[in-house]
C-alpha cells in the first residue's frame, strides 16, 4: 500500500516536473538574476555614474530644481539616492500639460542625467513574474499555476525521498544517473526551506489575480472594484485640491519636522501634494530595512508642518502579506544577504535543471538501445537541451546587446529584449531539430560551448566598449562591473568545462553502443 | 563577526550531524565505529549548535531577516559540506576533529563537548561585547 502510494507520488513528482519545468527554469532564473535588478540597471548605463546623497546633501539641488520650475509646481516627489534602488536624485511631477515627468539629478551639481535607453534589470527582473509577449493578466495565470505545479512536486518530492534526513549529505558523483539524482536531491533538500518560501510568497503575491472573489464581492467587479480595494488597502493617500490657497511650508522646514518624527531614520522619499492649497500634504518615507517596514511613511499637513498620520507597521493581515512579499523580493537583504539569495535561487535553478537532465538520463540508455528512442522523447530532449542552455545564452546576448546596439536605434530597450528571445528561439529550434535527427549528443556539446563562448564575450565586449574594464573597475572599486564581469567569466568557464566532460562522455557512450549492436557481443567482454 | 561566527558554528554543526551517521561516518578510517554513544553525542551537539547559530543569526538581525540569513546559510554551508565530503571524506571530517586532536583529546563524545563548551563561552563572550 505504502509502496504503491510512494510510487504514484513519484509519477506525479516527474510528470508535474517535467511539464512545468520549462516555465519553471525561466521563473527561477531569471527571478534569480533579478535579486541583482538595481545593479544590472548599474551596469546597463555605463556612462552615468551612480551616487551616494543624503536628503541635506541634495537639497540645494532640489530647491534650485524647484525654484526653476516657480509656482506652477504643485505636485511632485523625490527619491533621495541613500539606497541601492535609487543611484540618482530622482524628481517625479507633472508639468504644465498634465504630462508625467521624470528628471535625474546628479545630487551634488544639480546636472540632468540622460542615462541610454536600456530595458535593464528591471525588465529581466519582471520577467520571471510577467513574462513577455503575452498580455499581463495571462502571464500571471500561467506564472500562478506554474507556481501551484511547484508545490505539488515540492510535496511530492518529500514524500518520495524515503530517506530525507539519512541522505541529507548524499552525493555520489561519477555514478550516473545516480549522480544527477543525488544532485538534484542535493539541490533540493538543502534548500528545501528557501524553495517553500519562495513558492510559497510567490502565490501570494498573485493572490488578488487568483483568488479575486472575496475582492470582488465586497468592492465590486471590473477595474473600478479594484481600483477601490487598492486604494484603501495600501492606504493610499489622496486628497483633491481644495483651491484655496494657503502658503505651504518649506521644504526644509518640513524635512526637518520629518526627520524628529522619524528618529533618526534616513529620508528616502518625499511626495509634495497640492501645495500653496488649503490640501496641502507631505508625505516621506525612509529605506527599506527590516522585512515589516516597507510601507512606513509619515504624513503632515504640508501648511503648519502638523503630523496627520504615521503608518509605521500595519495590522496583522497587512503585516503578514508585506513580511511574506518582502522575504520573497529580499529588498531589505544587504549586500551578503542578497548573495545568498542569488545563491540559492541557482540552486532552485540547477533543482530544476537537473530534473530535466534525470528524465532525458533515465530513458537514455533505452534510447539508445532503440536506436534514438521515441519521437516524444527526442523532442523532450530537444526541449529541455534547448531550455537549459538557451535562455542562459539568451541572458548573455541581453547584456551583449547593451553595449553593441546603437544609441540612435529606436525602441533600443525592446530590441535589447527582442535579442535575449531570439537567441533562445535559435537555440529551440536547433536543438530539437538536432535532437529529432538523433544528433542530440553534439547538440549538447556544441551548444554547451556556444553558451560560454557568449559568457566569455561579455566582459570582452564591456572592456571594447567602455571605459569600465574588469582591471579597471577592480582599481576603481566599482563592484557592481566587476561582479557581472566576474559572474560572466565564472559561467564561460563552467560551460566550457561542462562542454569537454560532455564531449568525452558521448564519445564513450558511442563506443559503448558501437559494440552493444556489434554481432556476436556478449555482455561483459566490451573491448 | 558574528555573522561570521554563526556560519562557522552552523559549519562544524552540520559536520557532526554528518558524522553522527553511521553511513557516512564509517568512510572515516580514523573515525570510531559502532559507537551508539559518541553518535548520539555528535547528534545532540550538532543539533545545539545548529540551534545555536540559529538563534544567534535571530538576535543579531531580527526574526525575519534572521530566518532568511539560517535559510541561505543552510543551503550553502549543506552544499559545501556534502560535495566537500564526496570529494574527500578523511580532509572533511578533518575540519572537525583538528581542534581535538591538537588538544590530544581523542575522537569521543568528549571532543563533541569540548566544541560545544568552545563555542558557548565565543557566543557568550560575542553576545556581551557587541
Amino acid at each position: 500500500m505504502k509502496s504503491a502510494f510512494r510510487q504514484s507520488m513519484a509519477w506525479l513528482h516527474t510528470w508535474v516536473g517535467l511539464l512545468s519545468s520549462w516555465v519553471l527554469f525561466f521563473i527561477f532564473l531569471t527571478g534569480t538574476v533579478g535579486y541583482f535588478d538595481d545593479e544590472l540597471d548599474d551596469w546597463m548605463t555605463p556612462e552615468t555614474p551612480t551616487f551616494y546623497a543624503t536628503a541635506d546633501d541634495s537639497m540645494p539641488v532640489l530647491e534650485q530644481f524647484l525654484a526653476t520650475k516657480g509656482a506652477d509646481l504643485k505636485n511632485y516627489s523625490v527619491s533621495f539616492p541613500v539606497d541601492r534602488t535609487q543611484p540618482f536624485l530622482t524628481i517625479s511631477y507633472r508639468d504644465t500639460d498634465n504630462k508625467r515627468k521624470r528628471v535625474k539629478l546628479n545630487p551634488y551639481t544639480g546636472e540632468e542625467l540622460n542615462p541610454q535607453a536600456t530595458a535593464g534589470g528591471q525588465t529581466l527582473y519582471r520577467m520571471h513574474y510577467r513574462l513577455r509577449y503575452i498580455p499581463t493578466k495571462i502571464a500571471y495565470y500561467i506564472v500562478g499555476v506554474a507556481t501551484m505545479f511547484m508545490f505539488l512536486a515540492l510535496i511530492t518530492g518529500v514524500v518520495i525521498h524515503k530517506k530525507i534526513f539519512k541522505e541529507f549529505f548524499t552525493f555520489r558523483r561519477g555514478k550516473k544517473p545516480t549522480a544527477w539524482l543525488d544532485g538534484h536531491n542535493l539541490m533540493s533538500v538543502m534548500s528545501l526551506p528557501f524553495h517553500f518560501m519562495i513558492t510559497f510568497t510567490g502565490f501570494l503575491l498573485l493572490l488578488y489575480t487568483l483568488m479575486p472573489l472575496i475582492m470582488n464581492a465586497h468592492y465590486g467587479e471590473g477595474k473600478e472594484g479594484r481600483d477601490a480595494f487598492f486604494k484603501e488597502y495600501f492606504s493610499r493617500t489622496s486628497l483633491k485640491a481644495s483651491g484655496i490657497s494657503e502658503p505651504s511650508l518649506e521644504l526644509k522646514t518640513l524635512l526637518k519636522k520629518a526627520s524628529t518624527q522619524m528618529g533618526g531614520k534616513p529620508v528616502a522619499w518625499l511626495s509634495m501634494s497640492n501645495s500653496d492649497d488649503q490640501n496641502a500634504i507631505f508625505e516621506v518615507g525612509s529605506i527599506h530595512k527590516s522585512l515589516s517596514d516597507s510601507r512606513d511613511k509619515w504624513v503632515f499637513d504640508a501648511n503648519n508642518g502638523a503630523l496627520l498620520k504615521a503608518q509605521i507597521g500595519h495590522e496583522s493581515s497587512k503585516s503578514f502579506y508585506y513580511i511574506l512579499r518582502s522575504l520573497h523580493e529580499g529588498l531589505f537583504a544587504s549586500t551578503s544577504l542578497r548573495w545568498l539569495y542569488f545563491l540559492t535561487g541557482l540552486l532552485g535553478t540547477g533543482m530544476i535543471a537537473s530534473g530535466m537532465v534525470l528524465w532525458t538520463v533515465k530513458r537514455r540508455a533505452k534510447a539508445i538501445k532503440s536506436g534514438g528512442g521515441s519521437f516524444g522523447y527526442q523532442f523532450t530532449e530537444g526541449l529541455n537541451l534547448a531550455c537549459l542552455l538557451g535562455l542562459p545564452a539568451g541572458i548573455a546576448m541581453y547584456l551583449i546587446a547593451n553595449r553593441v546596439l546603437p544609441n540612435e536605434l529606436s525602441e533600443r530597450a525592446f530590441w535589447e529584449v527582442n535579442t535575449l528571445f531570439i537567441t533562445f528561439l535559435v537555440f529551440i529550434l536547433f536543438a530539437v531539430t538536432k535532437s529529432i535527427m538523433r544528433k542530440s549528443d553534439s547538440a549538447w556539446v556544441s551548444l554547451t560551448f556556444l553558451t560560454g563562448f557568449m559568457y566569455a564575450l561579455v566582459p570582452l565586449i564591456n572592456a571594447v566598449t567602455t571605459e569600465h574594464n574588469f582591471l579597471f573597475s577592480v582599481l576603481k572599486q566599482n563592484w557592481v562591473f566587476v561582479g557581472v564581469d566576474a559572474v560572466c567569466i565564472v559561467v564561460a568557464m563552467v560551460c566550457f568545462i561542462l562542454g569537454s566532460y560532455l564531449h568525452k562522455l558521448f564519445n564513450v557512450e558511442i563506443q559503448i553502443s558501437e559494440h552493444m549492436i556489434r554481432p556476436g557481443y556478449k555482455r561483459g567482454h566490451l573491448s | 563577526m558574528i555573522m561570521f561566527l554563526s556560519a562557522l558554528i552552523m559549519f562544524h554543526a552540520l559536520l557532526f550531524l554528518l558524522l553522527s551517521m553511521p553511513k557516512y561516518n564509517k568512510q572515516v578510517s580514523h573515525f570510531p565505529k559502532r559507537d551508539k554513544k559518541l553518535e548520539s553525542s555528535f547528534r545532540f551537539v550538532g543539533n545545539t549548535l545548529v540551534a545555536t547559530s540559529i538563534a544567534l543569526l535571530i538576535i543579531v538581525n531580527g526574526f525575519g531577516v534572521g530566518i532568511a540569513w539560517t535559510c541561505g546559510l543552510l543551503t550553502l554551508l549543506g552544499s559545501i559540506v556534502s560535495v566537500m565530503f564526496a570529494l574527500n571524506p578523511m580532509r572533511t571530517s578533518g575540519c572537525l576533529v583538528w581542534l581535538p586532536k591538537k588538544l590530544s583529546v581523542e575522537i569521543s563524545s568528549k571532543a563533541a563537548y569540548l566544541y560545544l563548551l568552545v563555542y558557548s563561552i565565543l557566543t557568550f563572550n560575542f553576545v556581551m561585547l557587541f
